[in-house]
């Protein structure tokens, strides 16, 4: 914000550095002086730049929107996926979130199905495969229809917008103790089993989608809830029950 | 059964299981509490109680064989389930903040399940397993009874015994729910407001047993 330019915030940075999925990391310690206007990935671009002009390697880290809607950052920050602000990708985070003198940790998100690429970069494909598995919605092609031929309570169509806010970052994954999947399953099942459009193959979607996230390699949901708590885009456990209700209707109705 | 097996292979599906096995034993032990309760009239109540219930004959033993069964299919699915999340997770994080939803009692699931498995290994042993036997130590079961948790170390595996139970039952019937999908913003926080009064009624009920014994004289004759 205005007037605190001037400021500026001697940092300690300790950043993982691993140079492939099957070799050990371990952390780097830098120190930088950052300006608090600097978003959280602005300031590693300078300690890159740093680096760069050193003639060393700079820490390779997943960015790409910037403004908090594409899912690409990730990074766990002192221990909290995305950082100490609530709903909030690091790309959003700034660094008058901290405070001078402070000790910043950062590491990758950690779970078998994300392996880590490099330094700070995980491959978090998995979630893609899972969406995949989730198949195709049905779309009748022709002439288009009248704008208001399927109706849709209002409220079904708001809880099917939240849970379709969930950008896939993987934090729900990061955050919990199991390093389980389901927050992200349940919002991309949830999302079109409240919706018309969605229901041709609810059955075979939630199948598919459960069966994919447990073949890779995802833990099993214990009901702590800080997946929600992480979440950058505040995504309900509710899901998470509509899922086991989708789940265990679907196994039920399944031919 | 191909559907049940397919089922059965998803960590939905055996959380399922483990939810309404989890249920079915959390009435179990509304009831064995309920029990109990007949050794405030003194240990002939309870007697009679036990002998109302051998007197069911085959009846007890279906139950006794299906409670078994509920025991050892909770705690199988519970381990095995425990086992996916341990593999999930194999190179932890250097750093671990709590992001504050997590609750002592919902990390501590397994640690309360498993000091509830060797109590109740001890329990079964110490009582219906010796009464099976006709061991004449337990042929007045309330008297054995009494003198078991009134006791110095019988009052502490109790006592452990029991404080497991609460802190499982605390997270547990909330997470049930939960799993079986019986969540709705209308009804949540009623759910997890009966959850928690009944796991610490259930909690108080038994520990007042041992010590309702010991402040009226009537504990192990030492």
């Amino acid at each position: 914000m205005g007037g605190h330019n001037d400021e500026t915030l001697s940092l300690t940075l300790n950043i993982w550095r691993q140079s492939g999925p099957d070799t050990a990391g371990d952390f780097e310690t830098h120190s930088l002086e950052a300006s608090p206007a600097m978003s959280f990935l602005e300031m590693l671009d300078v300690v890159n730049e740093n680096l760069q002009r050193e003639g060393r390697e700079p820490f390779a880290f997943d960015h790409d929107c910037r403004e908090g809607i594409c899912g690409m950052c990730s990074l766990v920050i002192n221990g909290k996926p995305h950082g100490p602000e609530s709903e909030t990708t690091t790309c959003q985070l700034h660094m008058r979130s901290f405070n001078d003198g402070d000790v910043i940790w950062i590491e990758p998100f950690r779970a078998k199905a994300f392996p880590v690429l490099r330094d700070l970069i995980i491959d978090r494909s998995p979630l893609d495969r899972i969406i995949q598995a989730g198949g195709y919605v049905s779309v009748n092609t022709g002439a288009p229809q009248d704008a208001n031929a399927l109706p849709i309570p209002k409220q079904n169509a708001d809880l099917a917008m939240d849970a379709a806010a969930c950008i896939g970052c993987g934090a729900c994954v990061a955050a919990c103790p199991n390093a389980a999947a389901m927050l992200f399953t349940a919002a991309k099942v949830s999302h079109l089993a409240l919706l018309p459009q969605g229901a041709p193959e609810r059955v075979s979607r939630a199948l598919g989608m459960v069966e994919q996230m447990d073949a890779e390699g995802f833990g099993h949901c214990t009901n702590h809830y800080e997946c929600m708590a992480a979440c950058p885009k505040g995504i309900s456990t509710d899901n998470i029950a509509r899922m086991n209700r989708e789940y265990l209707r679907a196994s039920i109705l399944s031919r | 059964m191909h559907a049940l097996r397919r089922f059965l292979e998803t960590s939905v599906g055996r959380k399922t299981v483990l939810a309404i096995t989890g249920l079915s034993l959390f009435g179990f032990v509304i009831v064995h509490l309920l029990g109990n309760f007949a050794l405030f009239s003194g240990t002939e109540a309870f007697n009679e109680y036990a002998q109302k219930l051998e007197d069911l004959g085959p009846v007890l033993m279906v139950a006794e064989v299906g409670l078994l069964t509920l025991f050892v299919v909770h705690m199988g699915l519970a381990l095995s389930l425990h086992r996916q999340s341990r593999e999930a997770r194999p190179d932890d994080y250097r750093i671990r903040a709590n992001m504050g939803r997590s609750t002592v009692a919902s990390r501590s699931m397994l640690i309360t399940g498993l000091a509830l498995g060797v109590f109740l290994v001890i329990h079964i042993t110490d009582f219906r397993i010796k009464k099976i036997m006709g061991d004449p130590a337990v042929a007045d079961l309330g008297q054995a009874v009494v003198e078991r948790i009134t006791s110095p170390l019988g009052l502490v595996i109790y006592m452990g015994g029991i404080i497991a139970l609460g802190l499982h039952l605390r997270h547990a019937l909330q997470s049930a729910f939960q799993t079986l999908g019986l969540s709705h913003p209308r009804y949540a926080d009623n759910v997890r407001y009966v959850s928690a009064a009944s796991a610490a009624l259930i909690t108080l009920g038994f520990a007042a047993i041992p010590l309702y014994l010991l402040f009226t004289g009537q504990g192990a004759s030492s």
